[in-house]
């Protein structure tokens, strides 16, 4: 378990600042979208807050889903680092937690967490993972100013332009993940307790 | 887009593309915006991840034009377009502009009195997500929008972080493609 810098790995929850959908009040249309968006959708506030507008949800999920578990490409690991980096940039403490325990469980290790939370700007422990955070930083604090001198650490480090397409849709697609978590609701579980 | 959603973009659609065009996987706003074309390395390196194409272009026209109680399609063009701009994502505004002028001349598109408290949401969403508290969606609700318009907004401003950011990403790839040729 790691806690550090505000930022946890731990399981939180998470609640809404509005009226999620009640399943038994659910139109079949928004049952369809639930069920194509998340395995547990159906008892997540998150979920059942989006799904108020369910033809909106289901093209997110489809988005979502391509991007971070379709197969090929840029290794699911480094998707996740790219989206633990634009969380933990971003202030977002609940995706911060799932997407470190993502990225634990397909990269096997910790340390990389660690430094994301203590500092996303410097994090990784190699050439490619440093590579990897400056870009997602960068895309998430200034888009506007992104040139050729953001794409060339990239390459350098041997990606691909499918790969780094990859990455660039891991950290966009967390900029409006993050917002959503940070706008609609709030985190609660035992480290955000235990702190307050 | 699925077949079922058809009648409400249909009417939409009607209002601004010539129907002698219909729209083709080739007409996406993130290839327009980003300048790439067909045949562009960057076009087919695009098209390794034909879903998320696909997902990103139907999730911009369901969040413009699925019908929203309190939120007029107008008005989402007139968040998208303020977004935009401050985010300085300049192709996406304009793209989003003349969507609206579109609207505005057919004279179908007052503004709702909702509209300022809308852009003061999203501007500050946009900006720093890390404004985002409970006081600000009670000011939405007192300006008159609903759970489920609130829903929309929020998911048009998030989308809008995510579609500028793919734009100015391809565009820097873009350029360096360019300057090795």
């Amino acid at each position: 378990m790691i806690r550090r810098n505000g930022y946890t790995d731990e399981t939180l929850e998470w609640r809404s600042w509005l009226a999620p959908v009640k399943v038994s009040d659910a139109s079949p249309l928004q049952l369809e979208v639930l069920d194509e968006s998340h395995p547990q959708s159906r008892t997540s506030p998150y979920y059942l807050t989006l799904v108020h507008q369910p033809l909106m949800l289901r093209h997110r999920s489809a988005a979502y889903n391509a991007i971070m578990y379709a197969p090929g490409g840029l290794p699911r690991a480094e998707r996740e680092l790219g989206a633990m980096v634009v969380s933990v940039t971003n202030g977002c403490v609940y995706c911060t937690s799932v997407h470190a325990q993502r990225f634990e469980q397909l990269a096997k290790r910790t340390d990389t967490v660690e430094q994301v939370f203590d500092d996303p700007r410097t994090a990784g422990t190699t050439e490619r993972e440093r590579a990897i955070a400056s870009f997602a930083v960068a895309v998430t604090e200034r888009p506007a100013a992104l040139g050729p001198g953001d794409i060339a650490p990239l390459r350098a480090a041997g990606m691909s332009d499918e790969e780094i397409i990859d990455l660039l849709h891991a950290v966009a697609i967390f900029g409006w993940a993050n917002r959503l978590m940070q706008n609609l609701g709030e985190p609660h579980g035992p480290h955000r307790s235990a702190a307050a | 887009m699925p077949g079922g959603m058809a009648p409400p973009g249909m009417i939409l659609r009607e209002t601004f593309a010539n129907p002698a065009m219909p729209p083709s996987r080739d007409d996406d706003v993130i290839d327009r915006a980003a300048g790439l074309a067909p045949g562009d390395a960057l076009h087919a390196a695009r098209r390794f991840r034909a879903k998320v194409v696909e997902a990103t272009q139907a999730s911009h026209d369901a969040l413009l034009e699925e019908p929203v109680e309190g939120l007029s399609s107008a008005d989402r063009l007139r968040v998208a377009m303020h977004v935009c701009a401050l985010a300085g994502a300049t192709t996406l505004a304009q793209h989003y502009a003349e969507r609206l002028a579109a609207f505005e001349a057919a004279g179908i598109a007052p503004p709702s009195p909702a509209l300022p408290a809308i852009l003061v949401f999203a501007a500050k969403l946009t900006t720093d997500p890390r404004l985002g508290d409970r006081a600000a969606i009670d000011a939405l609700k007192r300006a008159g929008l609903g759970d489920a318009a609130i829903v929309a907004l929020a998911q048009l401003v998030a989308f809008l972080s995510y579609q500028l950011r793919v734009v100015a990403g391809l565009r820097a790839m873009h350029a360096t493609l360019e300057s090795t040729r």
